[in-house]
């Protein structure tokens, strides 16, 4: 029973935000939604695991969403909205984080490491190089076997 | 008393790890077979009493002991048996013991298939195996015993989250286990052909088919724990960036990395130390990842409750960096085999597998750098920083745009030379059909990145279709048989070549499913009873709001009509549920699945009298390519399975310069 | 020689490894730091529960210990009346206690007042904007602001006698304790 009675309580969450604005959206400009929704993938859910405010139920995330489209149909810009929400919660709340500073460690590594990459391939490639032109030329018997041995891989697959 | 049992035989299993250990590495070092012998049996006797332990446990479950700490947290008396039985690993300790015992199965598997084989790497091959099982048993023993008492005894159980209690939920564990301990084979057999200073690629053939078997348990664990995610969660997609799902994806992609390059060694002898560098890594992310789920060092959906388990995986993962580099560093420069053979032309089949592997390592690297980042952020510069799907997405979707073309030229390719007139050959019919594609997208769409993936995937398929037909030809003029025999002639023989390419086709489905994400439609609006509104082609009709209480949940549901231009398709009903001791209510989603998109909806809100709800609808294009990709291509890796490793079979010495 | 650095290398991306995830390990990935710690607080003007408007400039040159909270919460239930204690033992140390009901509805709201008998003032913020406003991830969640209107500390999750001294001492000085 006691169960019961905290399950009815933490149920009320749910109908909580039935004092909140609905998010009537039949009326709303298709241009507006589209910037909110884009803007909302970018923050994330403070009362979620790794979700974005677009894409989380909760009521937080209904609240935010409702407070960007209003800031958007007051003419706010993206960065406006991006810095209201990093002032009040930290950088934490941006899912992508700024690139600036230390970040740009993150942005860099993966483009640094595959430049790298490239770099070696083609200094391993080089080293290993041996020009074509010095087998010699391919007698009737090798035309042969080789012929055999191309049947013998039909086989073998790969 | 089965719980004293049990934790025996953990003890037992943590001992003969220890002996075991020993008796291998003496063995190996003094050259005593009956040593060695013996360390395998400590082996099998492992493998017996986890097995023990598994059963033990899995019985407390569906006994419902409540003796055991553990049963009593994770499950309660109104479950179903098949839950009861999963939720064996819907806990740390118990997910832990699955994992150890799946360890001891690989390892005394492995152990036993290659015994004869492998005779001068027997005795190391299995040091490492216990010297895993030792570390995984001394954690279960002293951090994480899964048979731990419990007193006084409560009357119920705490039970499973509800959201595992899901038939997928029975098998997605499992899989992605099977798939992250099996890189512990091709780990410990390059680990030993190391410490034998064995460059020869004896262990890439002896391993292929362990490592082919991880990879596809591996991509079945992730594609499922995706499709769960999309039935259970609500927010309408299958993959996060969380960083449990990026914890399953490195190894993923390493060890891709790694069958790929194997098979260069196999071809040219190239590479011998790139593929031993890649078995170290799948081995060592398989275990970083667990460790970053379970230790809360990051947070996540998944993050087990807080255990000190933390300190323990960081110094196993630590000491693997340091011992398995640590060999490769002092060891690889003196290994002995084949010369290795030398680069005839850029162009090339394995040159094409080289970049391919660079780009998917580069990939791996930008997943670990993106799910580590916060840490190094918050020890560096104090801050607290989030890494989010923004950031994977942006940085990620150039690479796999490049990874489909590399797959597609890469696979048509000849290995040592391609002459310019093969290259064309090769290519301009998929290349043909891929531009095609292009413009056939381009004109439905006008989106610049899907028609470049629509034409990539085309491109693949084409590719594959392409080959078939030219083996068929070659087999005609060479066996002088007729098309029908040719064609069963081509799968049934060339079973690695058609599976691969098989299996690309289903990664080609599986991008264009991801790409379809592009044209989601998703509106959020508010209903009442009685009211038709419209989701993309579809209208929905809210019928009626449904409450029911009886089901050992609250459950309030919104029972929608659906129709698509007056044709009725069946009736959705999205629930939100409660169930007892759980503070967040479920979702369960209303899905029309279709083979061209899905209807996706969910509710959000509702006026528990039923006046109103908020209803979330999403129109997914493409969704279905997901999961059909991933069918393809469990049937192309299984195919390719069946085929027989190169080195086992008689190769002509003549081209064999 | 390469091998020497090789070596090197390793073991100091292996000590690396260690002290970083090790520290990461100290750390609890859910706790973050509020930017707003130093700052003045945010404004807020919210429907007052039983009538009136619940103001933060009303409160100017006084210490306001500003909590949210909501009915549903159960551990806002536990530290409501260390709130009140604080409420009525405070009033004339120049501290008042303001309470923000989120995330809830009206009834629901009222009835926890009465039944947790809370005389202190609280206002109702239906539509969550002061919460983000104060970056509240959750319920309940305390901010302490000092006379001057400054943010000077804030406290996750509920409020026991200890947390809320150390908040107290930082905007009452000397009074607290």
């Amino acid at each position: 029973m006691k169960r019961l009675i905290r399950a009815a309580a933490a149920f009320a969450l749910l109908g909580a935000a039935s004092g909140v604005r609905s998010e009537e959206s039949s009326a709303a400009d298709p241009a507006v939604e589209k910037r909110v929704r884009a803007l909302a993938t970018e923050l994330r859910c403070p009362v979620c695991q790794n979700l974005s405010v677009a894409d989380s139920p909760s009521t937080m995330a209904v609240q935010m969403r409702s407070l960007i489209r209003e800031e958007i149909e007051k003419g706010a810009t993206e960065d406006q909205v991006r810095s209201f929400f990093v002032q009040k919660y930290g950088e934490w709340i941006l899912l992508a984080p700024l690139k600036s500073g230390f970040n740009w460690l993150l942005w860099l590594g993966g483009p640094v490491l595959l430049l790298a990459g490239l770099v070696g391939i083609v200094f391993w490639v080089a080293r290993r190089r041996r020009p074509i032109e010095d087998v010699p030329p391919v007698s009737a018997e090798t035309a042969a076997r080789i012929e055999k041995a191309l049947k013998e891989r039909l086989e073998d697959g790969a | 008393m089965l719980a004293d049992l049990g934790t025996i035989g953990l003890m037992a299993a943590l001992a003969l790890a220890a002996f075991g250990l020993v008796a291998a590495a003496i063995g190996q070092r003094r050259n005593r077979p009956a040593l060695i012998a013996g360390s395998h049996r400590a082996l099998y006797a492992i493998a017996g009493v986890l097995t023990f332990c598994m059963v033990a446990l899995a019985y407390a479950f569906l006994a419902r002991d409540y003796s055991i700490s553990f049963v009593a947290r994770h499950s309660n008396r109104d479950m179903p048996a098949a839950y009861a039985f999963s939720a064996l690993w819907g806990g740390q300790e118990g997910s832990l013991l699955l994992w150890v015992w799946l360890q001891s199965l690989y390892g005394a598997l492995a152990v036993r298939t290659t015994r004869t084989a492998l005779p001068q790497l027997a005795g190391s091959f299995a040091a490492i195996f216990h010297a895993i099982l030792l570390f995984f048993s001394v954690t279960l023993v002293f951090a994480a015993d899964p048979f731990s008492r419990l007193f006084p005894l409560p009357t119920d159980g705490g039970g499973l989250n509800p959201l595992l209690q899901h038939p997928l939920m029975v098998i997605h564990p499992p899989m992605l286990y099977l798939g992250f301990v099996g890189t512990s084979v091709p780990f410990a057999f390059a680990l030993a052909a190391l410490m034998h200073k064995r460059v020869d690629p004896l262990w890439i053939h002896l391993s292929r088919k362990w490592t082919l078997f991880c990879w596809m348990c591996l991509t079945t664990g992730i594609v499922l724990g995706g499709h769960w995610a999309y039935l259970e969660l609500g927010w309408g997609g299958y993959w996060a960036w969380d960083p449990v799902e990026n914890a399953s994806f490195m190894p993923w992609l390493t060890m891709t990395a790694y069958f790929h390059s194997t098979m260069v060694q196999e071809r040219r002898r190239l590479l011998a130390g790139w593929n031993v560098v890649l078995a170290i890594l799948s081995y060592t992310l398989s275990v970083f990842g667990t460790f970053l789920t379970r230790s809360g060092v990051i947070s996540s959906v998944h993050s087990f409750a807080l255990s000190n388990i933390g300190p323990f995986f960081l110094g196993f993962v630590a000491l693997t960096l340091v011992v398995a580099f640590g060999l490769f560093i002092v060891q690889f420069s003196k290994m002995k085999g084949p010369r290795e053979e030398q680069i005839e032309h850029p162009v090339s089949r394995e040159s094409a597998i080289l970049i391919n592997n660079l780009f998917l390592v580069s990939s791996t690297f930008v997943v670990l750098w993106g799910t580590i980042f916060p840490v190094l952020s918050e020890a560096f510069q104090g801050k607290k920083l989030s890494v989010g799907a923004p950031f994977f997405n942006s940085a990620l979707a150039p690479v796999g745009l490049a990874l489909l073309f590399l797959m597609g030229t890469a696979q048509v390719i000849p290995w040592r030379k391609a002459s310019a007139g093969r290259l064309v050959r090769n290519l301009g019919i998929p290349v043909l059909a891929g531009a095609a594609a292009v413009a056939a997208a381009w004109r439905v769409t006008q989106h610049p990145t899907f028609s470049a993936g629509a034409g990539l995937s085309a491109f693949v398929a084409a590719g594959l279709l392409w080959d078939v037909a030219v083996s068929i030809r070659a087999r005609r003029r060479l066996h002088g048989e007729a098309t029908p025999d040719a064609f069963v002639g081509v799968f049934s023989r060339q079973r690695r070549r058609v599976g691969g390419f098989v299996s690309h086709v289903g990664i080609a489905l599986i991008g264009l499913g991801i790409m379809g994400s592009l044209f989601n439609e998703e509106k959020e609006m508010r209903v009442e009873p009685g009211q038709t509104v419209s989701a993309g082609r579809y209208s929905l009709h809210f019928k009626e709001f449904v409450r029911d209480h009886q089901s050992g949940y609250f459950s309030y549901g919104a029972l929608f009509d659906v129709e698509n231009d007056g044709k009725a398709l069946g009736q959705l009903r999205p629930e939100r549920r409660l169930y007892p001791n759980q503070n967040d209510p479920t979702t369960e989603v209303g899905l029309l699945k279709g083979l061209g998109e899905d209807l996706y909806i969910v509710l959000a809100d509702f006026d528990r009298e039923g006046k109103w709800v908020v209803l979330k609808t999403f129109v997914k294009p493409l969704v279905s390519l997901v999961w059909l990709g991933w069918l393809v291509l469990l049937v192309g890796s299984m195919w390719a399975f069946m085929g027989r490793s190169l080195a086992l079979s008689p190769r002509p010495t003549g081209t064999d310069r | 020689m390469k091998r020497t650095v090789g070596l090197a290398l390793l073991g100091a991306i292996a000590i690396a490894f260690i002290v970083i995830f090790g520290h990461g390990l100290t750390q609890d990935p859910r706790a973050i730091p509020s930017p707003l710690v130093g700052y003045p607080a945010p404004r807020f003007s919210l429907p007052k529960i039983g009538g009136g408007t619940l103001r933060i400039e009303d409160y100017a040159g006084k210490g306001v210990v500003v909590n949210f909270w909501a009915s549903w919460c159960l551990p806002c239930r536990d530290e409501a009346r260390v709130l009140e204690m604080v409420s009525r033992g405070y009033a004339e140390k120049n501290v008042v206690v303001v309470g923000i009901n989120m995330q809830d509805e009206d009834a629901s709201a009222q009835k926890f007042i009465t039944e947790e008998e809370i005389t202190f003032p609280n206002g109702r913020d239906a539509e969550g904007k002061t919460a983000i406003d104060f970056g509240v991830y959750g319920v309940p969640e305390t901010f302490f602001i000092d006379s001057a209107g400054r943010v000077a500390h804030k406290v996750v999750g509920p409020v026991h006698a200890d947390s809320i001294i150390e908040g107290l001492k930082k905007i009452a000085p000397g009074e607290a304790g």
